[in-house]
């Protein structure tokens, strides 16, 4: 079954194109990667989902509804970027997250704040970058929607969060939603990942199947990336 | 909408306690020095004014900051993270600086009335002698229309800023390229409607709606921008 | 458990629980973890672990009864099969692996009696 449809998507003119006729259509239930040197588009293919960045050409659906703002009520998305202005508590992005989507579940946020050991009421600008993070994917993961996207969930996180935050998408999977991470380090996704999407300089130039892949070729994601980058 | 207005303000908490702690500071002063004097001084009121007009330039100044800030930095605001339009989004934002605004004059307004019969107790007998004045209404007509411009004039800033950000965000020097598009925007507004404006006594209702309108539709296109062209 | 990154993770899986099985680490008619609780654990896919629970299920390993659970078989017979086709696998590679040295099957047995007889 498939949600998000994405039909020769382009953003950017002439030879620096960020997406380049960029066309996916996703399953339910499937944990996608999404895989490629820095500047290959994987962020702004996600944000492009999200609605934050508009194409320039090509169409996007969700569930037959075009993306727009509308479409975020059934997509989470986790940015790498710094989302929260200073001066704030974690308690009131909560509060302001939980009133603004009615997915949100208050219930389930406290839950992994405390696994986190993340505290309520302080200020996020004390917060370090690992924290940050931490509340980031947080906030993505105590949302109900069908369909999930994580811009490099990992990054600067400690062992023990990674840890908890894999088990936590690994749990939040279900026949109804989609995940999408984008992943540099691909060692810790590989078990969790199902396919896999390799882009370069906006293109999408390999779509695989991770098990088939290992049984029909007894290689590791791994070397399959040095192989598809390797100039 | 009530929602973003309340996640609004709490970003303004603190200038608000800047601010707070300025006019007490004054109060303090005004309450030494009307203690200490024999006679009445009035240049104490003089500073009294200036430091209300300091704090409506502060406060015009730090709103529009936040707001290009909000909108250009790479840091991405949670706000444009919502399911919101972008309509709903600048007008909270348009609401949130006219509430706070407006509760800024009253209550500076009041404090200075406050101060000045405290003052000289004899302000109440002129307050009410203007107020059966003729000048009156010509000033409460002036009051409404700066008030429906200062409006007018901060959409004009927003629609600036996120036109600068759709298509000119390549360019330097951000702040100069918005008073720019701002100078162009607002004399494009100009041509097309100040033109019948004559005199203060043909002030009308029919202004005051124009004016709105035309701020509603600055907003209404900023938001268009912010869902249909903009990159966040 | 540590999985190799270059065999399909399900067949890792299944080699694992079909070792559990019967070595009677799980034993005849006991109850598996729930597709996500093995998920979990491993730290693997939900999916990948259905597959391994129905590949079983297809080779008469285990048995799913709806709502319930998955459940090992309790029919002995079977599970003594289990082992002895993964000896017989176990066997057979090692024999393929010698072969690829060129080390014939005779040598190869010559090697494991000296090993034997060390230990």
């Amino acid at each position: 079954m498939e949600n998000l449809i994405i039909n020769n998507l382009t953003k950017g003119y002439f030879k620096k194109k960020a997406l380049n006729n960029f066309s996916y259509s996703f399953k339910k239930g499937i944990v996608y990667g999404l895989i490629g040197p820095n500047g290959s588009g994987k962020t702004t293919l996600m944000k492009t989902i999200y609605g934050l960045v508009k194409p320039t050409k090509g169409t996007l659906s969700m569930n037959h509804s075009k993306i727009s703002y509308k479409t975020r009520k059934n997509i989470a998305f986790m940015p790498t970027e710094d989302i929260f202005m200073p001066n704030l508590m974690v308690s009131d992005v909560l509060k302001f997250y939980n009133n603004t989507f009615e997915d949100f579940s208050l219930e389930k946020a406290h839950q992994i704040l405390e696994n986190m050991k993340l505290p309520l009421d302080e200020k996020i600008e004390t917060f370090s970058t690992g924290m940050k993070m931490r509340l980031k994917v947080t906030l993505c993961l105590s949302r109900n929607v069908e369909f999930y996207m994580f811009d490099e969930p990992l990054n600067g996180i400690d062992v023990i969060s990674k840890d908890l935050i894999k088990n936590t998408i690994i749990s939040m999977t279900t026949e109804n939603s989609t995940i999408v991470i984008s992943s540099h380090a691909l060692n810790e996704m590989e078990l969790i990942l199902e396919q896999v999407l390799f882009l370069n300089e906006g293109s999408l130039i390999r779509d695989i199947n991770l098990e088939e892949f290992r049984g029909a070729e007894n290689k590791s994601l791994e070397s399959l990336y040095w192989e598809v980058y390797n100039v | 909408m009530f929602n973003l207005i309340k996640f609004e303000m709490l970003k303004l908490k603190k200038m608000f306690s800047i601010l707070g702690v300025l006019f007490v500071l004054m109060q303090v002063f005004i309450i030494y020095k009307t203690s200490i004097l024999t006679t009445i001084d009035i240049n104490v009121m003089g500073n009294g004014i200036l430091l209300i007009f300091i704090s409506y330039v502060i406060f015009i100044f730090s709103s529009l900051l936040a707001f290009s800030k909000d909108i250009n930095s790479t840091d991405r605001s949670v706000v444009f993270m919502t399911p919101y339009s972008g309509f709903t989004i600048v007008s909270s934002k348009f609401l949130t600086i006219i509430i706070s605004g407006t509760t800024l004059v009253l209550t500076t307004f009041l404090w200075f009335i406050a101060n000045a019969y405290y003052v000289d107790p004899r302000i109440e007998f002129r307050i009410t002698e203007y107020m059966q004045n003729g000048a009156f209404i010509s000033a409460i007509k002036i009051l409404i229309l700066s008030f429906v411009s200062i409006g007018s004039f901060f959409a004009l800033v927003f629609l600036s800023i996120i036109i600068t950000k759709t298509f000119l965000s390549k360019l330097k020097f951000k702040t100069l390229i918005v008073i720019i598009v701002m100078s162009i925007l607002s004399k494009i507004f100009n041509l097309i409607f100040w033109d019948n404006l004559s005199d203060i006594s043909s002030l009308n209702v029919g202004i005051y709606i124009i004016i709105a309108s035309i701020t509603m539709f600055m907003l209404w296109i900023s938001g268009w921008l912010i869902d249909n062209k903009t990159d966040f | 458990m540590e999985f190799k990154k270059n065999i399909p993770i399900y067949l890792q899986i299944m080699d694992k629980l079909k070792q559990d099985i019967s070595l009677k680490t799980l034993k005849p008619g006991e109850k598996l973890m729930s597709t996500r609780e093995l998920a979990v654990e491993l730290k693997v896919n939900p999916n990948t672990v259905s597959r391994v629970y129905k590949e079983l299920e297809s080779e008469n390993i285990v048995f799913t009864k709806r709502g319930m659970g998955t459940f090992v078989v309790e029919d002995e017979s079977i599970l003594k099969n289990i082992k002895n086709k993964m000896a017989n696998d176990i066997t057979v590679k090692f024999i393929c692996d010698m072969r690829d040295l060129n080390i014939s099957t005779k040598e190869a047995i010559k090697m494991l009696k000296e090993i034997e007889e060390e230990k």
